[in-house]
């Protein structure tokens, strides 16, 4: 016997509200089974109502389900922990660091050249680009919100740096305090804030690929 | 009764590291099958005697396919979505290995347990 859209409704949110499933693939294979369970039972000629709650105890019942969604996660994230590392192994190789240590050279060589307002005004804009594209990527992931994209903005939550930009940040609005004397100071300080920057970029960029890449929903549709 | 569950009992953790393979060899000789059929068709095999519960099966199913062995198609039946799973041609290679590991270590396990005292 086939369930209809509001019994299908009905299953839907017993598995949301009972067992709190929030994933939707997740959700979508559990409902087929409950599904399929309760069409079983109600062959036998049981009522809709009868037949869901011996369905629901055959699916194993409000914590048995949610320990697939809990495997489910933790498979998720274990996937993400991995490609991540992987993809942060894949930036800081040989080329990031060469291109990182001319940059950083070019600056030294440059910032004698330059007024001491212009490289401090400079380096307080680029200290907060690391945290200029996490912000983007976290307002980017709420407003999109599926199952992977809320696993990687918990995993990015954990994972980015964001203390360390505060600091790279607040160090720099030091500069304000230093005159125009100590530019050998300014010179070597904006070496080192650069390769910072270039290296916290990098990382930040990281999140950006991990966003584009897909751990479920690789499924296709028939 | 053998039930692959989330129990911890002796039996349960003996039986737990076999699903995988019974996954994987159930898709050898089919096109694709999806969570509910794969425990029915168990079931079925074992006139009863073994139960697959949901909440060993679909750890096991997204674990294989995190492993690259499944491969999934979702298709619209009866108005929801339902996934079918497939082996991949990793997983071709893959379920034959671990079957023929599986049969062998049966095989070994038996030759212990029907041990004559004598020996």
């Amino acid at each position: 016997m086939l369930l209809t859209a509001d019994q299908l409704t009905s299953l839907r949110i017993d598995l949301q509200s009972l067992a709190g499933i929030k994933y939707e693939p997740i959700l979508a294979e559990l409902l087929d089974h409950y599904a399929t369970l309760t069409e079983q039972h109600m062959d036998t000629g049981l009522s809709f109502g009868d037949a869901s709650k011996w369905a629901w105890n055959d699916l194993g019942q409000g914590e048995g389900i949610q320990q697939i969604q809990d495997d489910y996660i933790a498979n998720i994230q274990q996937q993400i922990r991995s490609r991540h590392l992987a993809i942060v192994k894949s930036y800081f190789r040989w080329p990031a660091f060469l291109t990182t240590a001319l940059v950083g050279m070019l600056v030294y060589l440059v910032v004698p050249l330059l007024p001491a307002d212009i490289t401090r005004y400079v380096l307080l804009a680029v200290v907060f680009i690391p945290t200029f594209i996490m912000v983007w990527l976290e307002r980017k992931l709420k407003n999109e919100p599926t199952s992977q994209r809320f696993l990687i903005l918990e995993y990015m939550a954990n994972h980015n740096k964001q203390h360390v930009n505060a600091v790279v940040i607040s160090a720099n609005f030091w500069l304000i305090l230093i005159d125009d004397h100590h530019s050998h100071f300014l010179q070597a300080y904006s070496t080192f804030i650069m390769v910072v920057c270039m290296l916290m970029v990098l990382y930040t960029v990281s999140f950006v690929q991990l966003l584009n890449e897909r751990f479920d929903f690789r499924t296709t549709i028939a | 009764m053998y039930v692959y569950g989330m129990s911890t009992s002796p039996n349960s953790q003996l039986l737990k590291g076999s699903l995988s393979v019974m996954i994987l060899r159930l898709l050898e000789g089919r096109d694709r099958m999806y969570g509910y059929e794969i425990t029915q068709k168990v079931k079925k095999l074992t006139a009863g005697e073994m139960t697959v519960t949901e909440g060993a099966l679909y750890p096991a199913l997204h674990k294989l396919e995190a492993e690259g062995l499944l491969t999934t198609e979702t298709q619209v039946v009866d108005g929801r979505a339902r996934k079918y799973y497939s082996l991949t041609k990793t997983g071709q290679t893959e379920a034959a290995g671990r079957v023929a590991e599986l049969t062998t270590f049966l095989e070994n396990l038996n030759l212990v347990l029907n041990l004559k005292p004598s020996l």
